[in-house]
């Protein structure tokens, strides 16, 4: 890998174990991770927790880093994705999720334009969180984590044909939801 | 490219041909250039889409979480999750009841210190040196409680 990473050397101050620059780390990348694990698994408390855990990892795994081998923002990719995988698993086994248990508490009213704008961003994220998990994944990845296509299909550990394909199928599924208002087959 | 391929690339990465793989976008514009009117409406389509999927936010963390995370990664190893440190002193529902369980058993052992001091000062002598020698209130109490 021959391109320039922004993140690296910054990976390397935290190996030598400066706090200042763990702090400068997740500035750069907790919004960024946060929306990955929240497109994920759909639960903004679970989205929090994976984005600690995967700054836990980097400080403890800093000094290990191999420069060349990935992106550092690639990696913290592959262990946030790993970590919503676990939490996707466990939840074959739990009760069924109350939607409202994670909501936002809002109490006070809000103005009409942001209450339609939060209509539109949750019926987006209730169409993403029917899609079946690989495609999810694929979509997230690439649209809304601005993934390449290399990089996305890497950490899915599929090839590029793959990851079009579901990409494709993943649009296809939406825009029936999203665009036509009806519900289309899996 | 191939007006085909254009609509995979289409399908696959969205209306933005700045979003689709770097090394087929050159050919892309250029075919679109050469046929507007059937890809260009195509792409105009699937834009639409694109609008709809903007319209997902996720909301921008705060500084407080920003600030707590930071505090747990650099912390010296242990296993801790703030929002369960959150829900438990949030909720506080134990806390009461930790309460009460030691009123409950500080009242009990004061109680038992007044029976069995009432319970000496009837016992004769030689009970009462051995119960100095033993070093317990509870001395005389048979262990397995038949006494009491």
């Amino acid at each position: 890998l021959n391109e320039h990473d922004p993140d690296a050397e910054l990976l390397a101050r935290i190996g030598r174990g400066e706090p200042e620059a763990m702090r400068e780390l997740v500035a750069r990348k907790l919004a960024r991770l946060v929306a990955l694990a929240e497109r994920l698994l759909g639960r903004r408390g679970e989205a929090e927790d994976v984005a600690q855990e995967v700054f836990v990892r980097a400080w403890k795994q800093a000094a290990r880093w191999q420069p060349g081998n990935a992106r550092v923002d690639t990696w913290l990719h592959r262990v946030a994705l790993n970590l919503c995988y676990d939490r996707l698993r466990a939840r074959r086994d739990e009760e069924p999720y109350d939607e409202a248990q994670d909501a936002i508490a809002d109490v006070a009213p809000i103005p009409e334009q942001a209450l339609q704008a939060r209509q539109r961003s949750d019926r987006v994220g209730a169409c993403l969180a029917r899609l079946p998990a690989r495609q999810r994944e694929a979509l997230v990845l690439q649209y809304f984590q601005e993934l390449s296509n290399g990089e996305a299909a890497a950490l899915m550990e599929i090839s590029i044909e793959a990851l079009e394909s579901l990409l494709a199928r993943a649009r296809r599924s939406l825009r029936a939801r999203l665009m036509n208002e009806e519900i289309d087959k899996p | 490219m191939t007006a085909e391929r254009f609509r995979e690339l289409l399908a696959a990465y969205g209306a933005d041909i700045a979003r689709w793989p770097h090394g087929e976008r050159a050919a892309a514009r250029l075919l679109e250039a050469n046929d507007p009117a059937a890809l260009r409406q195509a792409r105009a389509d699937e834009a639409g889409l694109d609008a709809w999927l903007d319209q997902h936010v996720s909301l921008a963390p705060d500084r407080a979480l920003a600030r707590r995370i930071v505090a747990a990664a650099i912390a010296p190893p242990q296993r801790w999750s703030w929002r369960l440190a959150g829900r438990w002193s949030a909720g506080a529902a134990w806390w009461p009841g930790a309460g009460l369980t030691l009123t409950g058993l500080a009242g009990a052992l004061a109680g038992a210190f007044a029976v069995s001091v009432a319970l000496r000062q009837g016992a004769p002598a030689a009970a009462a040196a051995d119960w100095q020698s033993r070093g317990t209130v509870f001395g005389e109490l048979a262990g397995d409680g038949s006494e009491e």
